[in-house]
């Protein structure tokens, strides 16, 4: 813990979102929103079914510009940039529910991630699976996932593990400055749970990261920073321990039992 | 060779180019299905409008050298840019107002309807009723000599070339390039494709882009054989959706064989369903049923895939959105 607690001023914010403001109608999803996520730390944000999580989520990926506010990269303001010019400045998400493109290869999946950041697509001539140097970083990246032998195969092939892996491997593929999370253990088994967690950890430090999960254990074993949102309002936000302390959050979200799961999950 | 044998084989390459002109016209409705999820009814206009306007350009360089081939080949852009515009007039602002899928697919139906009459009436006011024809150079006027017994118009095998080339060219863009292969991901999951930077916005224009100029060529191609005329632009939209629903919705493989089989059935029911029929029917029965029937036949094929494959001959694979 105390090692975690050290990091935390450590690095350069990478991503800052100052102020942001969203409605929908008459119902505010998103008010004056401050979060911001330094360079090799975990932001977790946490929060009842409901209270704006996915829709923050999607004004920093660009799939919704917010009203007002800032929303800014490693510096640079991406408040209303499209969803594609973020990705290529370093931004990259995993979807809620398990996200592939089927009916493409493995390996054309790869390939088109690692290409998406820095490729321009009006290149014509040359096959693309021969390109260098990016054939090869895709092929260097299925090894490390130990997903090599599955590189010709359909995505539809595969095990639910096998693709939340690749999933992974599509995020990391551009080795982007800030990895938006969304429910990675959603669906897992408790033991794929603890795997996942074991996988985020050894990234950690590597990529900044915020994490949108109801997983307890693995936010608590993951953030640096816990920030709980409800009603579209950040009513805490801190270390894990003051957070898990505060009086309203309990109140608001976490109820009388910490340990309890907000969310069941399936047996292994 | 028997005079049979050379009639059977001169039919079997008439039908092989009637089916490579209409892949022409399906190749682009079915990418833009395909790739962007829209249904355009305007294609057929775009087809209308690249027999039109090539026609209209190798009628000015009269007596040019090549002037039938640059009215053709400057059409290209025209069309091309035809379509970036319904891209960015029609097809966007619908995608973006926020419309459930099936809601979409009617607007969609209902605006290119729109623009079809829209380039009808157009055409109409600069063109005429009446059809307009081409003088094609003399290197596409000849026969062409296939052994002894066949002999083929040096045209319909300059359709032939022209089809087979534009089907590999369209299979490795879709399937070696850098561009096809993110055309391929937009097709698949348009999201998912964007969040890996994928530039969807600009894919979404090259495709309209690109689909407008297939109809456009398909269109200028049939000029020599058939005239330009105002009847082209829905005549070609049905038998497109014909062909893209048996080889299956979005699939250029799919439409490719589609094509192929409508053509050489039209062709071949033309020639010798009077005769097959004959056998079996009196004589007098037999000839008054078989035009029928000859011009029914596609829809019948339609009929029966669609009974044994409902997806079509080719479904391409399911669409990963959320």
């Amino acid at each position: 813990m105390s090692r975690r607690q050290d990091r935390v001023q450590d690095g350069q914010p990478v991503l800052q979102v100052r102020g942001v403001r969203k409605a929908f109608g008459g119902l505010q999803v998103a008010q004056d929103i401050d979060l911001e996520v330094r360079q090799g730390t975990v932001h977790a944000l946490i929060g009842p079914n409901g209270a704006g999580k996915t829709t923050l989520l999607a004004q920093i990926c660009g799939e919704i510009i917010p009203d007002g506010g800032r929303i800014l990269l490693n510096g640079q303001d991406i408040t209303t940039l499209a969803v594609h010019a973020r990705a290529r400045l370093g931004l990259a998400r995993s979807f809620q529910i398990t996200s592939l493109l089927n009916g493409l290869s493995v390996f054309d999946n790869v390939l088109l991630a690692v290409l998406g950041r820095s490729a321009s697509p009006w290149r014509m001539w040359g096959n693309v699976r021969r390109q260098e140097p990016f054939a090869s970083q895709a092929r260097a990246l299925l090894e490390e996932a130990g997903l090599a032998r599955r590189a010709d195969d359909d995505v539809l092939a595969l095990s639910h593990g096998e693709q939340r892996q690749l999933e992974l491997v599509l995020a990391l593929a551009a080795s982007p400055a800030l990895l938006l999370l969304d429910e990675p253990m959603a669906g897992l088994s408790a033991a794929e749970s603890a795997e996942m967690t074991q996988r985020l950890m050894q990234l950690k430090g590597h990529h900044a990261m915020l994490l949108v999960e109801h997983d307890m254990d693995a936010v608590f074993a993951l953030a640096d920073t816990v920030s709980v949102l409800v009603n579209g309002r950040i009513i805490a936000s801190g270390p894990p321990e003051v957070v898990r302390a505060n009086a309203e959050v309990q109140a608001a979200y976490l109820g009388e039992g910490m340990e309890e799961q907000p969310q069941s999950r399936p047996p292994a | 060779m028997s005079a049979e044998a050379a009639l059977i084989i001169t039919q079997l390459l008439n039908g092989v180019q009637l089916g490579l002109l209409l892949f022409l016209v399906a190749a682009g409705l079915t990418l833009i299905f395909g790739v962007l999820d829209f249904v355009n009814l305007a294609h057929g206009a775009f087809v209308m409008l690249g027999a039109f306007i090539s026609a209209s350009i190798a009628g000015m360089l009269q007596g040019v050298p090549g002037g039938w081939l640059l009215g053709v080949v400057l059409m290209l852009p025209l069309l091309a840019l035809l379509g970036m515009a319904l891209e960015l007039l029609l097809a966007r602002p619908l995608q973006r107002a926020g419309l459930t899928p099936a809601a979409l697919h009617l607007a969609q139906v209902l605006a290119t309807f729109g623009v079809l009459l829209a380039c009808s009436a157009v055409a109409m006011m600069i063109w005429g009723t009446q059809g307009m024809g081409v003088v094609l150079p003399g290197w596409l006027r000849g026969q062409v000599a296939l052994g002894e017994a066949v002999q083929l118009p040096a045209y319909r095998l300059f359709i032939i070339v022209i089809g087979l080339m534009v089907a590999l060219a369209l299979h490795l863009l879709l399937q070696r390039t850098r561009l096809g292969m993110q055309l391929r991901a937009v097709a698949s999951n348009a999201d998912m494709a964007a969040a890996l930077g994928a530039p969807v916005d600009a894919l979404r224009v090259a495709v309209f882009a690109l689909g407008a100029a297939l109809a456009g060529l398909a269109g200028a191609l049939m000029v020599p054989i058939a005239e330009a005329s105002l009847g082209m632009a829905v005549e070609y939209i049905i038998i497109a959706f014909v062909i893209i629903i048996i080889g299956g919705l979005g699939s250029l493989k799919g439409s490719f064989f589609a094509a192929l089989l409508v053509g050489m059935l039209d062709t071949l029911g033309r020639a010798f369903l009077d005769d097959a029929l004959a056998a079996v029917l009196p004589l007098e029965l037999a000839e008054t049923a078989a035009p029928a029937l000859s011009s029914m036949s596609i829809y019948l094929l339609m009929a029966a895939v669609l009974i044994w494959k409902p997806a079509g001959l080719f479904p391409p694979p399911t669409r990963g959105r959320h």
